[in-house]
């Protein structure tokens, strides 16, 4: 071997002499071209209208939904695991698990598991979580949701994790509303911090644990007659703020984001190895009681571990 | 006006900001595309792939600072669903042993000829880190997050890919000392 020669300058010396300098004008044309009959996917906005139903849909509705939930209810409610306290916890993490695809963008495979490993949104840990059914996809890894056929673009139902550093007061109009002093730092200070806030829909906290780890629950409805497009934006969306973080560098500011009238978030507020972790989840009204499950199931499928610190050699 | 501030604009359906978007990254992608499928056609159709998602998706892009690491996972997601369907470059990487290379009587082949052989016999996973490191110069962290693998992951694909192009350059080296000991 010829000791002058440096094989990791070779290497890319050689990439550099075997990239093209241009692409094909056909390709920009046909890109043109496609782009120009594609519509967006509005993920965050405008938010979905809920449409007015009469009497009658209403009742073929609840029919549905019952049927819905007694055909496949017994597989897909939660059975045990995951969530402790008063909701019931379902089996969605296989017992032998492969490694988990770490910071998936795309649409999720019924089954597989997958990894959220971001600093600031999960802290010291990363977060684990299987996949119960298709149909459920994530632009922003951080953001794990599902758009119901039908419904119109945007998530109509949502698993997210977060680390609150405060609470807003002011609901729709939370701009000039943070707490002060801040909230505590506990489970307990943050959720009777969420529990108080201003408007209605904020049920009183309930003990429950996920993936082992205890904690309190929180729901918050924005009620449906409010119309959330008159409330405060951060700069791009109108937002029913609820809390905020201000860890440095966090793709994160005043939440939870807002896709709709109506909107129910369901908190989760966890001790996980000494910090506070909440998992926000969040569904629209009209969502049915198949798909909450399918909500419910990932969060029961949420574990915790160490953040990789050692990568393995091996192949 | 900044990249930023055209993300903004393209997110909120402004085609003419997309345009400009696209016209500047085009030629980006398709270097990264190409050298990783390692075929023309298949590199076109991997971007064209990727800017299509990339506009219909991007309301869902909420830090239009992150537009490039996005949009270089949209590629490669693109690229690696055009090596599934085309099934034609997938090789095994565990087959490292690089075969002697026989001097074809004008002298040992250049580097770049046994390091395109090697290249091309590793699998695609392995020729993305290795793009994204050699070429793109990221760190491993940086590639491992682009590419939404653990970062043991990509260390170790890396590692393999590396020492599969480094094994060749090594052949070349023992073939042209071979060839000009004969001369």
């Amino acid at each position: 071997m010829n000791g002058r020669r440096d094989p990791d300058l070779l290497i890319a010396a050689w990439l550099q002499g075997e990239a093209p300098d241009r692409a094909p004008e056909r390709l920009l044309t046909a890109s043109r071209d496609r782009v120009r009959s594609t519509n967006q996917r509005r993920t965050w906005w405008p938010a979905r209208r809920i449409p007015q139903m009469n009497g009658a849909f209403k009742l073929a509705i609840v029919a549905i939904a019952v049927a819905v939930v007694a055909v496949v209810g017994i597989n897909l409610l939660p059975r045990q695991g995951g969530i402790g306290g008063p909701s019931p916890s379902p089996t969605a993490v296989p017992s032998s698990t492969p490694s988990p695809i770490v910071n998936f963008a795309g649409s999720f495979a019924r089954g597989t598991a997958y990894a959220i490993d971001a600093p600031d949104r999960v802290g010291s840990s990363r977060m684990t979580f299987t996949m119960p059914a298709a149909g459920w996809w994530a632009d922003d890894f951080v953001f794990v949701g599902k758009n119901v056929p039908g419904s119109g673009d945007g998530f109509d139902l949502y698993v997210s994790p977060h680390l609150v550093d405060n609470v807003y007061t002011g609901g729709c109009h939370w701009r000039g509303t943070a707490l002060v002093p801040r909230v505590g730092p506990t489970v307990d200070n943050l959720a009777a911090a969420l529990s108080a806030q201003a408007g209605p829909g904020a049920s009183a906290p309930t003990a429950v644990t996920v993936g082992g780890h205890l904690g309190k629950k929180v729901e918050l409805s924005i009620p449906e007659g409010l119309d959330v497009t008159t409330c405060d934006s951060d700069g791009d969306f109108p937002i029913f703020g609820r809390w905020y973080t201000d860890v440095p560098d966090s793709t994160f500011g005043a939440a939870p984001w807002t896709y709709g009238h109506g909107q129910h978030n369901t908190v989760y507020i966890l001790d996980v190895n000494g910090t506070r972790q909440v998992i926000d989840t969040m569904y629209l009204p009209g969502t049915s009681a198949a798909d909450r499950a399918e909500l419910e199931q990932v969060v029961a499928s949420i574990r915790f571990e160490p953040r990789a610190s050692t990568p393995s050699p091996s192949p | 006006m900044t990249k930023t501030e055209l993300v903004r604009l393209a997110r909120e359906g402004d085609r003419d900001a997309f345009d400009i978007l696209m016209t500047a990254v085009v030629d980006h992608l398709y270097r990264i595309a190409r050298l990783i499928l390692r075929d023309f056609d298949s590199a076109e159709d991997a971007v064209q792939e990727a800017l299509v998602r990339c506009w219909r998706d991007l309301p869902g892009l909420r830090d239009p600072d992150r537009f490039d690491a996005w949009l270089n996972r949209l590629l490669l997601n693109s690229v690696t669903d055009e090596a599934r369907n085309r099934r034609r470059y997938v090789t095994n990487v565990t087959v490292l042993r690089i075969e002697p290379t026989q001097s074809d009587g004008a002298g040992a082949l250049a580097d770049r000829d046994e390091l395109a052989r090697v290249f091309g016999r590793l699998s695609i996973d392995h020729r993305t880190i290795v793009v994204l490191h050699h070429y793109l110069g990221m760190t491993v962290d940086e590639a491992a997050t682009t590419i939404g693998i653990p970062v043991g992951t990509a260390k170790s694909r890396l590692h393999y890919a590396t020492e599969a192009l480094r094994a060749a350059l090594e052949a070349d080296a023992r073939s042209g000392s071979a060839g000009k000991a004969l001369a």
